[in-house]
């Protein structure tokens, strides 16, 4: 086995989980978030020299994941990416976590995709940058944008609500 | 403790961007420092960080507990799947090739039945007199050779009459 190789299957370890749970957000069909995660994972050891050559492993498998999940999306005839709600489990049922997942399938494809990036997979700004092959200050854009709106829609009732508590308080 | 005069004035859509990526992990340890300088000693700011990192993490929940599978079950890498499947597909294809084989073949081979059995026998060994027979070949690859000169032969056709030599055809 290569040093590539290895090195690929560790990320696969380390990273695998993320990067599926990405792709599962962008195709929530069964099996299709495993089979692009496969793919994804192909493509860099097809592209080795590119790989090794890349700042951020991290950046550049989620920015393959991201081309693999465009082919596919395309290849489904779905030019623009799904604007399906974000899915939530049966179990949870906090209201406001009810909210924030109605406010975020609201935002913009490329407002959410960073929020995405961010949050789930936890990449840093620049990473976000070099995945999406965007300028950093963009990524910086979209995401205080994205935290705006979601902080407009869903806590204006919270605040309503802390508000009330303070004043049972005093 | 390290003050920032500096941070006594900030407008408003500056400290927001501040709070912005503080929350979401994007300052370094010193703007990290300044800010929570900030924060300190202005209330007003405190509490819109408190609303923006709650926000953050609402957010980070929902991504997170978003109705996906176990995030610890990966598939099998694509290598491994191959080499643990295609070992088995040419092996199960070789042996369903060759059943199939042996139950087409015991499914259309002939059946030895009182019919049959008769049928067979009636089938005679080729005659003598055909061509290929080792008797009328001889003579002709004989003929063919060329040359052999008429033995005579004695005949004796009577008892009262003296037998006499002949060449033969």
């Amino acid at each position: 086995m290569s040093g590539i190789e290895k090195r690929l299957g560790q990320l696969y370890q380390e990273l695998g989980p993320q990067l599926r749970a990405y792709l599962c957000r962008r195709h929530p069909e069964p099996g299709s978030a495993d089979d692009l995660l496969q793919e994804t994972f192909l493509a860099a050891l097809k592209n080795a020299a590119a790989f090794a050559a890349a700042r951020s492993p991290k950046a550049y498998l989620f920015g393959i994941a991201r081309h693999v999940s465009l082919d596919r999306l395309r290849e489904t005839a779905t030019e623009k990416l799904r604007a399906a709600p974000v899915p939530v489990p049966e179990a949870a049922h906090d209201p406001r976590l009810e909210q924030m997942r109605e406010a975020i399938s609201h935002l913009k494809p490329e407002f959410r995709e960073v929020l995405d990036l961010r949050l789930q997979g936890e990449l840093s700004y620049e990473e976000i940058a070099q995945a999406l092959q965007i300028p950093i200050g963009t990524v910086r854009s979209r995401l205080h944008h994205s935290i705006r709106e979601l902080r407009r829609k869903v806590l204006r009732s919270l605040h309503a609500d802390i508000s009330t508590s303070k004043e049972n308080e005093l | 403790m390290r003050t920032f005069p500096h941070l006594k004035k900030m407008n408003s859509e500056m400290l927001e961007a501040l709070l912005l990526d503080r929350a979401l992990g994007g300052l370094t340890p010193e703007a990290q420092l300044l800010v929570s300088e900030l924060l300190e000693r202005d209330p007003e700011a405190a509490q819109q960080a408190r609303e923006i990192e709650q926000t953050v993490s609402m957010a980070r929940e929902t991504f997170r507990g978003s109705g996906l599978p176990a995030e610890n079950i990966l598939p099998m890498p694509l290598d491994l799947r191959r080499r643990h499947s295609h070992i088995p597909i040419w092996t199960a294809g070789i042996a369903a090739s060759l059943l199939f084989g042996f139950f087409c073949g015991r499914q259309t081979s002939p059946q030895i039945t009182a019919q049959n059995e008769s049928a067979a026998r009636e089938i005679h060994p080729a005659k003598s007199s055909e061509f290929w027979s080792a008797r009328s070949y001889l003579p002709q690859s004989s003929a063919h050779a060329g040359a052999p000169a008429p033995q005579p032969q004695l005949h004796w056709p009577s008892p009262v009459r003296r037998p006499y030599w002949k060449a033969s055809l």
